[in-house]
This record gives C-alpha cells, structure tokens and sequence, in this order.
C-alpha cells in the first residue's frame, strides 16, 4: 500500500503474475530439460554416425531456439514486468535481497543466448566435440539459472530462520530450496521428453525407426524427471512452513489440486514406461498431444499450489497479502489503514478533506459521512487491503463470497480475516475503517439464493 | 499534493552493494542494452523501408540489417535485464508509482516486443525466401511500428519516474476509488517527445554504424561495389542521424531542461562528460568519412568502438541527469548499505567466467568461419 494499487476489475492484478509465470514455465522447464535431452541426443547421433537423426535433431534446435530465445526469454523479462506492477513492494523486498542472484542469474542468460545460436547456426561447421560442448554449456547455464531462481521464489514460501542482516545465502539455501530445485529439474526433464515426443511424433511421422529412437531416448530422461519431481514434491511438502501444510490440508480446492498432481505425474510416468519405452511404436501425435497435455495440466496445477500455500504472505513473514509488512499491523490498526497508506491517505485527504484533521485522517469523522460517501471510503480500503485476492466481480469475488450474510457477519469477518481463514491477513486498519469496508461489501454482497428456509436469519 | 509525501519510505534492508557499484552496473548494463536495441529500434524501419523500395544494394542493406535483427533482439532484450534489476534496487521509491501509474501500456510492453521478435523473424525468413513473402511483409512493418511503440512507453516511464510532481495530475485521472487505473500516459510532460526522438536519433546513429561494420566484416571482401555502397550509405544516414540529434538534443536539454546544462558545469566530473556527450557522435562522423576513402575494415572498426563510446557517454549523463532530477526528492547515495560481499564476489567470479567462456565460443565460431572460407 505505500504504492498505487493496480486496479483491474474481475481478474485482480497479482492474477496476471499467475498468468504470465504459467506461461513462462512450461517453456522455461523445457529450456532446461529440452537442452539436455537435446545434447544427449546429440552425442547419441554422432556416435552412431547416424545423418537422418542430425537432421532430425538440427530441425529440433530451431524450433527450440524460437521457443526459447523468443517467447520463453521475453516472457521471463515479462515476469519482471508483471510482479513490479501487481506487488511492488514484495518485489522491492525480493531485489533488495537476492539483486545479486538475479545478477548472476543474467550471466547464465547470456551464456544460454550465445551458446544457443552457436550450437544451432553452427550446426555442421564445427567438429563433434566442439558442437556437444556449445550444447552442454547450454544446458549447463540453463540448469544454473534454474537453481537460482528456484531457490528465489522458494525463499517467498519460506525463508526459514532468515531475518534482515542474515545476508544472501541463507535466504538463498532457504528450506524449500532443495527440494524445490529437485522437483523443477525433475519437472524439466519430464516437459522437455514431452516437447520431444510432440515435436518427433509431426517430424518423423513417416520415419518410424528413427521416431522411436527419439522416443526411447526421450522416455529414460523422462522417468528419472518423474521420479526427481515426486522425491522433491515430497520434500516440498515436508518443509512447508506451518501456514502452508495446513492449507493443503485444510483447503479443499488445494488438496484435490495436490492429489491431481501427483496423480498426473505418476500417471504419465506410467504411460511414458507402457508407451515410448516399452512400445515406442506407438507415439502417435494423438498419444504425444494427451501426454503433453497432462504435463502441461500438471505443471499448471503445481505452480497453482505453489502460489496458494503462501498465503496469507506474498514474502512469507515479511510481506503480507495485503501489501503491508508483519510488523505494520498493529500501528496500522492504531492510526488506520488509509493513514498508513501513502497513496490511500493522500487520496482520501484529496476526495474527503473533511476528514482531515492535522494533516491526518481521523478515522472517526468517516463515521459521520454520508452513506455513499462511507460506502465510497470502503471502497478504497478494499482496494488495497482485499483486491490482492477478491475481484468484486469475477476470480474470488467478494460479491459471491459474502451472498446472504448479514452486516454483522461481514463485520466480524472483516475484523477477524485471519481467525475465519488462517490464510487471510490480519484486519489491518481502524474500527471506524472496518465499519465503512462493512458498509461497502453489504452494498455489492449478492442476495439469499431463493427463500431462506431460516427466516429469522435472512438478510 | 505535495509529490515528497507520495514517495514510498525506503526499504529497511538497504542497499546489498554500495550505491557506486550499482551505478556503475546500472550504466554498463544500459550502455550494452542500448547498442543492439538500437538496431532493432531504428534497424528494423530502416530494413522494411529498403526492403520495400530499395533496389540493387541499397534492398541488400535492408536484408543485411534484417539478417541481423533476431540476434539484435536476442541480446539486447537480455542485456536489459541488469538495467532493470539496479534500476528497482535504487530507484524503487520512484519507478514502481511511475510504471504503477501507465500500468497497461507497461504491462503491453512485453507483450508487443514479443510480437515484434517473432515477426522479425518471419520478415527475415521472408528476405531470403524461406518463408511467404507477402506475409513477411506485412510481419515486417507490425514489428516496425511494435518497436516504435515499445519506445514511446519508455519514454513514458522513465519521464515519468523523473517526476514525481506530475503523477498527483495524472493519478487524480485515472483512478477507481484509489485503485489507479493504469491507463494514463505522461502526455503534458515537455519532456516526453523529445527524450522519445532523441533515443530514436540516438539509434538511427548506430544503425549506421552497423551498416557500416555489417560490410566491412559480415560481408564477402570480393563484393567491393557493395561495400562501397555501403560505406556511402552509412556515411549518409550518419549524417542524417546527426542532424536529428543535434536538433532533437538540443530540444531536449536546452528547451526542457534548462538547469541540466548550468548544473553539469558546476560540477567537476561532467564538466568534461556533458559537453563531451554531445560533440561525441563527430567521432564516430569522420571515421565513416575516412572509411568511404579508405577500404581498409580497420575504420570501420574504429567507428563501432566510437560509437559505443558515444553510446556509454549518453548513457552516463541520462544518469547524472535522472540522479540530479530525483535529487529534488532524496539523495539516492545517502541510504544505507549492507553488504553482501560473498555474493557480490561469486557474481563477479561468475561474470568473469562467463565472459571467458564467450570469448571461447567466439573464437571457436571465428575459427569455424575461417575453415569454411579457406
């Protein structure tokens, strides 16, 4: 809140960061896996002196240079873009800490860049060896900017025993790390098998032999990428900070998700062993798209949960759904929410002058406004502290959410937001402000679906 | 509404690097963004226009640019990143409310440069057969336009960080009960059109050059008539490039910011830039003269590395210049600072080999170029 929020109605801003970062990853994983499946390959053919499966994988590399040069490396920098606009105080807090990792982060890009141009515009200009180096350079740089992001974003689902002046590395060897790190490279390799399956099953539909060369090879990758993603999954699960496990289990929605994943993952592990392992014959761009599509179901999904166990943080124990820091809720509570707010303060000192009092909104006189005008108050406040997570309209909406409820329910709601959901910030503003948010969602709260049985209870 | 109160308080885990380093970075991270952004901002106009009506060499400069435009793209999107990481470690207070303001057309950015790459690369495929002419066409003048566009919203944010008096305006225009809108832009700012123009003129500058290098080492040396049509024609859009800067800067400093010329004076290390920044693109001048005379590739050589220098000698006063602008509101250099020294070293160990091994690939290429030209 001490930034402009970015009001966008029916989705919420911090949803584009879901959108873009799903994107990016199932591009971004295939950067890491699909660079290492490639190079393999790679050394596989030169071994054999096997021309049509050169050819097979030089058409492979352009296709990966496009995905990956273009739309994965634009949509990373895109993620910049997004997180800087939906949450810009936890991406404040994240730079402040890890600028260095990003920095070093940004020589692997480079290396990935160069190497990729040379391992394909090179491609039969240069001697075996010097080729599968460019390739393993690569994979090498690709595989590092993996570690290092990953161990980033794990430290906003838990940053362990980390406090400021605890420095980089502990925040970097966070406890969910490892684990994580393992599951993506897992994850890496499992997505990259199935970019190979697709692309192999349209490329050498008439090339039997050689397709189930590349299927076979693929698969062995794939199954360890399986096995890599359940192992890390499992650590991932057994060092969720206590917030985390309990949404997991306590949140419908996320334990039915977490079942689909590992469902998935172990589902498509067994198709891959049945399918191009055991009988690569049968990769068929039908069987690869349904493959594809589980993997890319499953990815999706374990980016969904990863998002959703944080909460009610964005930076876990330093930044809060609501855009405010931990230690700002009891002052906040004090003063006011607007009070605490640059931008809120200075909108409601613009808007409503008569509720300035020293330079200062004083909470109370927000009672003695009209209703529309309290109704408008309230509107603000859920601007910044609720618009996070709830459109009014549209994902999570707060219109939905409340149908029925009564002013005194909504209320005590809004003032007990974390003891009626563990995952909710703290109400983080004065009484009065809680009182003027109430007046606003009793205005957009839908009505009882159809007669209430409980009459004495109906709104 | 007084702008000071509308700045976030600073972050209480302070700077990892002291404020020096991440200028430094800052500026060499910029300076090696802005060379290959160059090529593809003003590079691209310039290959769809020769493409479209150019006949003989001058349709082959525009292919040679073209040729060139998805490595440009490749790099300079990536060399952008380490501007953008120092930029919100210092300058967070006032670059997230600017781009939190315009957040649409900010948050398009991405989106059309995106667009822009893969049309690049369909233009490109176009110019050499392997893909639908026609459709290469139009692919060519959409990443054309996308570039400029993607410009302009540059011009937008970063005029826009810089004033921190203009966003109460424009924050009170587009907002929803608090909440901004983000469809504003700094529209009104005397600032915006020039700084928009002079990083396009900036651009036309080093798209000439490229052309320039592009024939002296990219190009077969038997093909002396098209070097030398070359040379001439970057001789000449150098020279065209160079008006527009000299106007379009002069606009700039002299009719929007009045103070920055009077400032740069009293203070002894841009005493000699400033003035240095804006008589530097005569270097790069008269060696694309002597390169029309001489066939030697050694000048175009030294024009790149001139025009490189002209490139870091803007990006280091468009800094000076945002710090003194900002200085209105805080001192940038005066926050604390805890280090984070083994991570500072690991990045610079990192650096150093990451640059070795570049350098060994490049040779290998080199190499590689050379045995399949004996």
């Amino acid at each position: 809140m001490h930034y402009p929020f970015w009001y966008v109605p029916g989705l919420t801003s911090p949803m584009w960061i879901a959108v873009v970062a799903v994107l990016h990853v199932y591009t971004a994983m295939y950067a890491v896996g699909g660079s290492i499946l490639l190079t393999w390959q790679t050394r596989n053919a030169y071994r054999t002196r096997d021309k049509g499966y050169l050819e097979y994988l030089r058409g492979h590399a352009w296709f990966f240079v496009l995905i990956t040069l273009v739309y994965s490396s634009v949509l990373g920098v895109g993620i910049w873009w997004t997180i800087g606009l939906a949450s810009p105080l936890a991406t404040e807090e994240l730079i402040h800490v890890f600028v260095l990792g990003w920095a070093m982060e940004y020589v692997t890009f480079i290396l990935e860049i160069v190497s990729a141009f040379m391992f394909f515009y090179y491609w039969g200009k240069f001697d075996a060896r010097t080729h599968l180096r460019m390739g393993w350079i690569y994979a090498g740089a690709a595989f590092a900017s993996l570690v290092i992001i990953t161990a980033i974003t794990a430290f906003q689902l838990n940053i362990g025993t980390w406090k400021p002046g605890d420095g980089f590395w502990l925040a970097f060897w966070n406890p969910q790390a490892l684990p994580q790190i393992v599951s993506r490279t897992g994850g890496s390799l499992l997505l990259g098998a199935l970019f190979f399956f697709l692309h192999a099953s349209v490329k050498l539909r008439d090339n039997q032999r050689l397709r189930c060369e590349v299927g076979q090879a693929s698969a062995k990758w794939a199954m360890l990428g399986s096995a890599l993603t359940i192992f890390g999954g499992l650590g991932w699960y057994t060092n969720l900070p206590p917030s985390g496990s309990a949404a997991l289990v306590g949140a419908a929605v996320l334990n039915v998700l977490m079942v689909i994943i590992f469902v998935l993952t172990g589902l498509t592990a067994v198709m891959m062993y049945y399918g191009p392992l055991r009988n690569p014959a049968w990769l068929n761009p039908g069987f690869a798209l349904l493959l594809f599509g589980i993997g890319l179901a499953a990815t999706g999904t374990g980016e969904f949960i990863r998002e959703g166990v944080r909460k009610p943080y964005i930076v876990y124990g330093r930044v809060l759904g609501n855009q405010i820091r931990p230690d700002q809720v009891a002052s906040a509570r004090s003063v006011g929410y607007l009070n605490t707010g640059v931008w809120t303060r200075a909108y409601v000192a613009d808007r409503f002058p008569q509720t300035i009092v020293a330079g200062r909104i004083a909470n109370e006189r927000l009672l003695s406004l009209p209703l529309a005008q309290r109704r408008e108050v309230g509107r603000t406040i859920f601007q910044y502290h609720c618009n996070n997570c709830h459109a009014v309209e549209g994902f999570s909406a707060v219109s939905q959410l409340t149908r029925g409820w009564r002013r005194p329910l909504i209320y005590y709601t809004v003032t007990h937001l974390d003891h009626v959901h563990f995952f909710m910030p703290p109400w983080s503003g004065a009484d009065a402000e809680a009182q003027v948010l109430t007046d606003y969602i009793e205005s957009v709260r839908s009505p009882y679906p159809g007669p209430n049985i409980d009459a004495e209870e109906a709104p | 509404m007084d702008p000071h109160s509308l700045a976030a308080p600073p972050n209480p885990l302070g700077y990892p690097t002291p404020f020096w380093f991440i200028e430094l970075f800052k500026v060499l991270g910029f300076s090696l963004h802005v060379a290959p952004m160059n090529l593809w901002y003003a590079g691209t106009i310039v290959a769809v226009l020769l493409g479209a009506f150019g006949r003989g060499h001058a349709k082959t400069v525009g292919n040679h640019i073209a040729r060139a435009l998805p490595f440009a793209l490749a790099f300079g999107i990536n060399f952008g990143v380490i501007p953008l990481l120092f930029m919100q470690v210092a300058y967070y207070q006032y670059f997230y409310p600017a781009t939190v303001l315009m957040a649409w057309p900010w948050f398009m950015v991405f989106w059309i440069v995106m667009v822009g790459y893969f049309c690049v690369y369909l233009y490109h495929l176009a110019t050499e057969n392997r893909g639908p002419a026609r459709f290469g066409r139009y692919a060519g003048w959409l990443s054309a336009g996308a570039f400029v566009v993607v410009g302009f919203v540059f011009a937008n944010a970063l005029s826009l960080t810089s004033a921190p008096g203009r966003w109460w305006g424009i924050f009170r225009g587009a907002n929803v009960a608090g909440g901004a809108t983000g469809l504003a832009i700094n529209w009104g700012d005397p600032t915006l059109v020039p700084r928009w123009l002079f990083m396009f003129s900036l651009a036309v500058l080093t798209t000439a050059v490229f052309i320039k290098l592009d024939a002296a080492y990219l190009t077969r040396r038997s093909d002396d008539d098209y070097r030398l049509y070359a040379s001439r024609f970057a001789f000449a859009m150098y020279s065209v490039g160079l008006l527009m800067f000299i106007g379009v800067g002069s606009w700039y400093i002299f009719g929007t910011r009045a103070f920055a010329f009077p400032r740069a004076m009293a203070n002894p290390v841009m005493r000699v830039i400033f003035p240095l920044t804006m008589i530097s693109p005569g270097a790069p001048w008269l060696l694309l003269l002597i390169g029309v005379k001489s066939r030697a590739r050694l000048w175009a050589g030294l024009a790149g590395i001139a025009q490189f220098g002209v490139i870091a000698l803007n990006a280091v006063s468009r800094q000076w210049l945002q710090n003194v602008e900002l200085g209105h509101y805080t001192d940038l250099a005066a926050k604390p600072v805890d280090l984070q020294l083994s991570a500072l070293i690991v990045f610079l160990v990192l650096f150093v080999i990451g640059v070795g091994l570049i350098v060994w690939m490049l040779s290998k290429a080199i190499e590689a170029n050379r045995r399949a030209a004996a």
